[in-house]
């Protein structure tokens, strides 16, 4: 796997950052107005290439503790999870990979397909990062220190998670093609539920079942000329809408629908690629991205962000053997997605990365665990700088790193840090990242360094 | 009242009207007709463990129920005061929340609110239940310390089932103060108020628990039980300065913090107007004046909250019974699906068999994905952001064919299971042969008299085109007559179609090249057929798809058009213009003019690399036809491994070439064909001998005015650089710095309009073999 290094246009950089500065809103927890900050250097002009970003969900909450695990600390690993009783994955069945100053990590075994992805430098790890409002330490926590709200609710951290903060409607997947202007059908689209993370302020998501025929039913019938002459009235009552603005958008949608199914149609279906997606339901979401992403990047310079998932996380009991199965499928899943956008010339072009609402407790409840907080996700493409960014916490339960007693850790990333990098990538400016993350500001970097 | 009148009520009291429910509205009249409807006994909801039960026996209820306007109410509180099968995943749960509902539908707002405070069903879904104090000797002697009462209901309940987040005027309009500002409700101390009011409530429960009590399977039938020792007895401030006083740690007590709470939400001026919009945009029209809310509001707040009072107000209002031009609200799912049964009269049945379809379309009933409910209720409608159209939020343009999918395969008996078809189509297949007559009958049965002529023009003359008059032939034109008329805005959309005017500017149709001589092009189209007649048109034109570059006024109404356009390639639209109106455009066509021709090939291809990466570098040439794209193509032992598309640039590079000797040429391409190949460049990997590149110099820093700009040469020891980073950072009046971030540039320069401040920026270079160091830092202030 290989990638296209970008040749960024002249930036009109310091303007959007400037302005934040001087004025001094964004100290104040003002919103600033996008269109004061953003709509001056705002507009499809800007966009001189394709990419997209594709976020794969974990409903749930994913136990990250379990994804990367430092096999030079080993022990105090173990211990926390109750060892291999309890939620400990036993030392010779991880997959080692190398870390930065020598370190040693192991994989669960199910994540085979990452290792030579990893080992190639095209996979990051980020770790224990999470929902944050700000950096924030054990001893400011405790004195109630501005954390998210409701942080052990999968509802609201499943929709902090996309939103990016717990005063935003929109998901910030839909604010970074705010920033582009890309608001047609196959902009913002999820393969899955609906996602607010794909709604932005201008843009509206689609959702596209894997698989599933767009195409119009009834018409195709003999004669050919009668089956025309319905189609032909279908398409007339897409235009007739009696003046009413209602019934225009009722028409409007379901134009918009009838010409996507022409345009992905046209395109035919996914041509056989080097690696075979499993046949799972991520699986199918990915194959089904890997079209769209065919499909929209054949018309020209662009933007996509989407949405797949896969369910089952909430591993309260009986972990080991579920999430084994999960990780395999998001494992095969991830590796024949990358393989796919390499086959189409578009490895550089694309970014997947995961989220989860948390991460699950260290200490086990017996024979699961329970919710917690900061978690290790996954970023991988043509345009990652592979690596290990951020470090694990101490496994000490009751800790410095610890929210509680049960190894639940505050994140030392910030969710919006690592959404900001993915979105700096995509081309926002810093100004731009500011609107889109809205926390952004109280963080040191807005750069992880993951992507290159 | 007429049928179409008595049609547009029933729209929006029921799941649809029936023709015997037209007939019985004529006869009855408004008032008698609510006064029935609010007398007619709850249709049961039995107790069932099954989650797919009590969904499939809710459908039935709303689909063939006596009690409809009942269960509309339902439906309208249901998206309201959501809960949702995803987390209450016992019909243990769902049953008693959907009696709650039912029997508090026509009821007053204070039980309804007191009810679903006190349901371990919504205590479940928004963690009231097991909420418990933060330990303090004085109000909390049992908590932990480690756990805080939990937020989640207290902030739902306020933002979304009663008060919302802004202060507002009794017509639903948002409040101002004097510095034209809106006015928030509350704030997260009054918040944190109300969650410490609602500490102690658990319900019993059959297992065990994690820590935050969100996996308990409870016996809801029990209700919330109170568990003093876990309650905040001390005082709490609410809504408006309401202060619950400190409480004894007894049951009793927590019984009276609930009421205090409920009585301070509802003692908010907010919850008139806040309900009155929701029920009027669930039940009527999207986008209500604020006049029409202040009736109902007054009417909620004049009758201290009663259901039964309010809903009168909303369906009687002279807006809801006489719709304008922009009065309107797209179908949900369940709607048109129901409403289509009822009015053709299927008789359904085992929905279960279906509500996977229901799931595509993203309308499980009882089942929304989040607590903002399956559409947040404050979308706005597509293209028209200044109005509403809450139930777009799941009306994606691929929902919106599988949605007509859906009607296709019900009308031509794919779901018999569930809508058994086969009895309804041959009344319509009988007067088949007529094809007038045919969508005369679907107009009266499914529309009730209300298909406008356009419309059934449109349908008549698709009917007619099916020659074929043996049965099946008919049967096609009864089964299409039906398909055309519900897939329609029509009947999609709830609005009045006799008070509609004239469509809105279409544009034209059918956009072609007619001849082609030359640069000389003639374009022809066709004048929409509907719509405001044509004044003129407005041909435009890019070189991207939907990009405008040139812009044509055609001062005619004559479908044609010659102009003169340069040699290219271009994508053009056209758009109608009438008056001061103008369309949106047309299907874009692609436009090849001239002796257009493919570009000419690349020049000047070098490379270098290191290791297993390698950097293209070229010059771009015009003698042709202008690139639109590049390819570039690598070759071993003469045979082509590979070609990788991209955008027009003249750099490229790769990180992970397997060792071997390669060759590497470059084209470009337009979109009338690909240019000859660059020079070829060949290396064998893995490479040696680049290095990192020099520090830049002659590094300046200076202002003008408001502009900063930033200026270098290129160093001239090692390998030329690929691009520079340049970080900037504002110093700080307390010689602090913020750092403004680093900008990648492949230009030796960089500007930018600033705000006053003493900024400071350094520069590095970079290419594929490393960075250098940074310069020193400059610095300039501006006023």
């Amino acid at each position: 796997m290989g990638h296209s290094h970008n040749v960024p246009a002249r930036r009109n950089f310091l303007k959007m950052s400037a302005r934040l500065a001087a004025l001094g809103l964004t100290s104040l927890g003002v919103q600033p107005a996008r269109d004061f900050f953003v709509r001056d250097v705002q507009g499809q002009g800007r966009v001189t290439d394709y990419k997209a970003l594709v976020c794969v969900y974990m409903f749930g909450g994913n136990d990250g503790n379990n994804l990367i695990v430092p096999a030079d600390n080993y022990t105090a690993y173990s211990t926390a999870r109750g060892g291999t009783a309890g939620v400990a994955l036993a030392a010779n069945s991880l997959l080692p990979i190398p870390g930065p100053g020598g370190a040693t990590y192991g994989l669960h075994a199910s994540l085979a397909e990452l290792v030579p992805i990893y080992n190639a430098g095209y996979l990051a790890w980020v770790l224990n990062t999470g929902a944050l409002n700000r950096p924030l330490t054990k001893a400011q926590y405790r004195a109630g220190g501005n954390a998210p709200p409701n942080l052990f609710s999968h509802s609201d951290q499943t929709t902090q998670a996309q939103t990016g903060s717990a005063t935003q409607q929109t998901g910030w997947g839909g604010r970074l093609l705010d920033l582009f202007g890309a608001t047609d059908s196959l902009s913002a689209v999820s393969v899955s539920s609906p996602a607010v993370f794909l709604d932005g302020a201008d843009v509206r998501s689609n959702v596209i079942p894997p698989g599933a025929s767009l195409n119009l039913n009834g018409m195709s019938f003999w004669p050919p000329a009668a089956a025309d002459a319905r189609r032909q009235a279908v398409n007339a009552m897409t235009l007739m809408d009696g003046g009413n603005p209602i019934r225009e958008a009722a028409n409007r949608m379901f134009a918009d629908g009838l010409q996507l199914a022409d345009t992905l149609q046209a395109s035919g279906g996914l041509p056989p690629t080097s690696s075979p997606f499993p046949t799972t339901s991520l699986g199918n979401q990915m194959r089904e991205v890997a079209r769209l992403i065919r499909v929209r990047s054949q018309m020209g310079p662009g933007r996509q962000v989407f949405f797949c998932s896969i369910g089952g996380f909430d591993t309260h009991s009986a972990q080991m053997g579920t999430h084994a199965n999960l990780l395999r499928d998001l494992s095969q899943s991830l590796s024949a997605f990358a393989m796919a956008t390499l086959d189409l010339g578009l490895a550089g072009n694309v970014t997947t990365f995961t989220q989860s609402e948390f991460n699950r407790t260290t200490q086990t409840n017996g024979t699961g665990t329970d919710h917690a907080w900061g978690s290790n996700q996954i970023v991988l493409g043509g345009a990652v700088q592979g690596g290990i960014y951020g470090a694990l916490p101490d496994f000490v339960l009751g800790g410095d790193y610890d929210a509680s007693n049960r190894g639940v850790w505050i994140p030392t990333i910030g969710s919006v840090q690592f959404g900001a990098t993915l979105g700096r990538w995509f081309g926002a400016t810093p100004g731009e990242l500011a609107w889109a993350f809205p926390h952004l500001v109280n963080f040191p970097t807005a750069n992880l360094g993951f992507m290159r | 009242m007429t049928r179409q009148a008595a049609a547009h009520f029933l729209d929006q009291s029921t799941f649809g009207p029936r023709a015997a429910d037209v007939d019985l509205l004529i006869s009855s009249g408004y008032d008698q007709w609510l006064n029935n409807q609010f007398t007619i006994p709850e249709s049961p909801m039995p107790d069932d463990p099954d989650v797919s039960d009590v969904r499939n026996a809710l459908f039935m209820n709303m689909v063939s129920g006596e009690d409809q306007l009942r269960q509309r109410m339902i439906f309208a509180l249901s998206q309201i005061f959501v809960v949702s099968a995803n987390k209450n995943n016992s019909g243990n749960e769902l049953a008693p929340w959907v009696r709650l509902l039912s029997r508090n539908a026509f009821g007053n707002f204070r039980t309804l609110l007191r009810d679903v405070t006190l349901s371990p069903t919504m205590g479940k879904y928004l963690d009231a239940t097991f909420s418990r104090c933060t330990r303090n000797a004085a109000t909390c002697p049992n908590g932990q310390t480690t756990t805080v009462p939990n937020e989640n209901y207290p902030r739902e309940v306020l933002q979304l089932f009663t008060i919302g987040l802004w202060e507002l005027n009794q017509d639903g309009t948002v409040r101002l103060n004097p510095a034209g500002q809106p006015i928030p409700t509350y704030s997260q101390e009054t918040l944190v108020e109300y969650a410490r009011a609602l500490t102690g409530w658990g319900v019993s429960r059959t297992n065990n628990t994690d820590n935050y009590g969100v996996e308990m399977v409870p016996v809801m039938t029990g209700g919330s039980t109170p568990s003093p020792r876990y309650h905040d007895t001390g005082q709490k401030t609410l809504l408006n300065g309401v202060v619950l006083p400190a409480t004894a740690n007894t049951p009793e007590a927590l019984y009276s913090d609930v009421e205090g709470v409920v009585d301070s939400i509802v003692a908010h001026p907010n919850v008139a107007p806040f309900l009155a919009t929701r029920l009027i945009r669930s039940l009527v029209t999207s986008n209500p004046t604020p006049a029409y809310i202040g009736r109902v509001a007054a009417a909620f707040t004049g009758s201290n909250g009663d259901l039964r009072v309010t809903l009168t107000a909303i369906l009687t209002d002279p807006e809801a019974r006489n719709f304008t031009i922009t009065d309107g609200r797209l179908k949900d799912p369940v709607l048109m699906i129901m409403g289509l049964s009822r009015a053709l009269g299927i008789p359904v049945t085992n929905p279960g068999s279906t509500q996977w379809i229901f799931s595509n379309l993203l309308q499980l009933v009882l089942t929304p994905n989040t607590v903002f409910n399956f559409y947040n209720l404050l979308t706005p409608l597509p293209g028209n952001p200044a109005m509403f159209g809450p139930e777009f939020g799941i009306y994606p343009p691929a929902l919106a064919v599988q949605r007509a999918n859906f009607i296709y395969g019900i009308i031509n008996e794919w779901y018999t299971s569930t809508f058994p078809m086969a009895g309804v189509i041959p009344a319509y297949q009988a007067v088949a042969g007529d094809p007038a007559a045919l969508v005369e009958a679907v107009n009266q049965n499914l529309m009730f008299g209300r298909m406008s002529p356009e419309l059934r023009d449109l349908i008549v003359a698709a009917t007619a085109a099916i020659t074929d008059t043996s049965a099946n032939g008919l049967r096609e034109r009864a089964r299409g007559a039906l398909y055309l008329a519900a897939v329609s805005s029509e009947y999609s959309v709830y609005s009045d179609t006799s008070v509609s005017g004239a469509s809105s500017i279409q544009p034209p149709t059918v956009l072609a090249v007619s001849s082609l001589a030359g640069n000389t092009v003639s374009v022809s189209w066709r004048a929409p057929l509907i719509g405001p007649a044509p004044t003129s048109y407005v041909l435009e034109g890019g070189v991207r798809p939907g990009e405008v570059l040139a812009t044509i006024p055609i001062n005619s109404t004559t479908p044609s058009f010659t102009f003169s356009a340069p040699a290219g390639a271009y994508y053009i639209r056209l758009r109608t213009v009438s008056g001061a109106q103008v369309s949106r455009p047309s299907g874009e066509i692609r436009m090849y003019v001239g002796a257009f021709s493919g570009p000419t090939a690349p020049r000047s291809l070098t490379a270098y690399g290191r290791n297993s990466s390698v950097v293209l570098n070229w010059l771009n040439t015009f003698g042709g036809g202008e690139p639109t794209g590049m390819v570039v193509d690598v070759s071993q032992n003469g045979a082509r491994l590979t070609s990788l598309p991209m955008g027009v640039t003249n750099t490229w590079s790769y990180d992970a070439v397997p060792p071997g000797t390669y060759a590497f040429t470059v084209r470009a391409t337009n979109g009338a064909g690909t240019s000859g190949s660059s020079n070829s460049v060949t290396l064998t990997f893995p490479l040696s001998g680049c290095s990192v590149p020099g520090r830049p110099i002659s590094f300046s820093f200076a202002a003008t005015g408001r502009t900063v700009a930033a200026y270098w040469l290129p160093a001239t020891s090692g390998t030329a650089p690929t691009r520079y980073t340049v970080e900037a950072r504002l110093r700080n009046p307390n010689n602090s710095t913020t750092a403004l971030g680093s900008f990648p540039v492949t230009a030796t320069t960089i500007s930018s309009p600033v705000g006053p401040g003493r900024y400071e920026v350094r520069v590095r270079s970079e290419n594929i073999c490393g960075n250098s160091s940074f310069t020193g830092w400059q610095s300039v202030t501006v006023q």
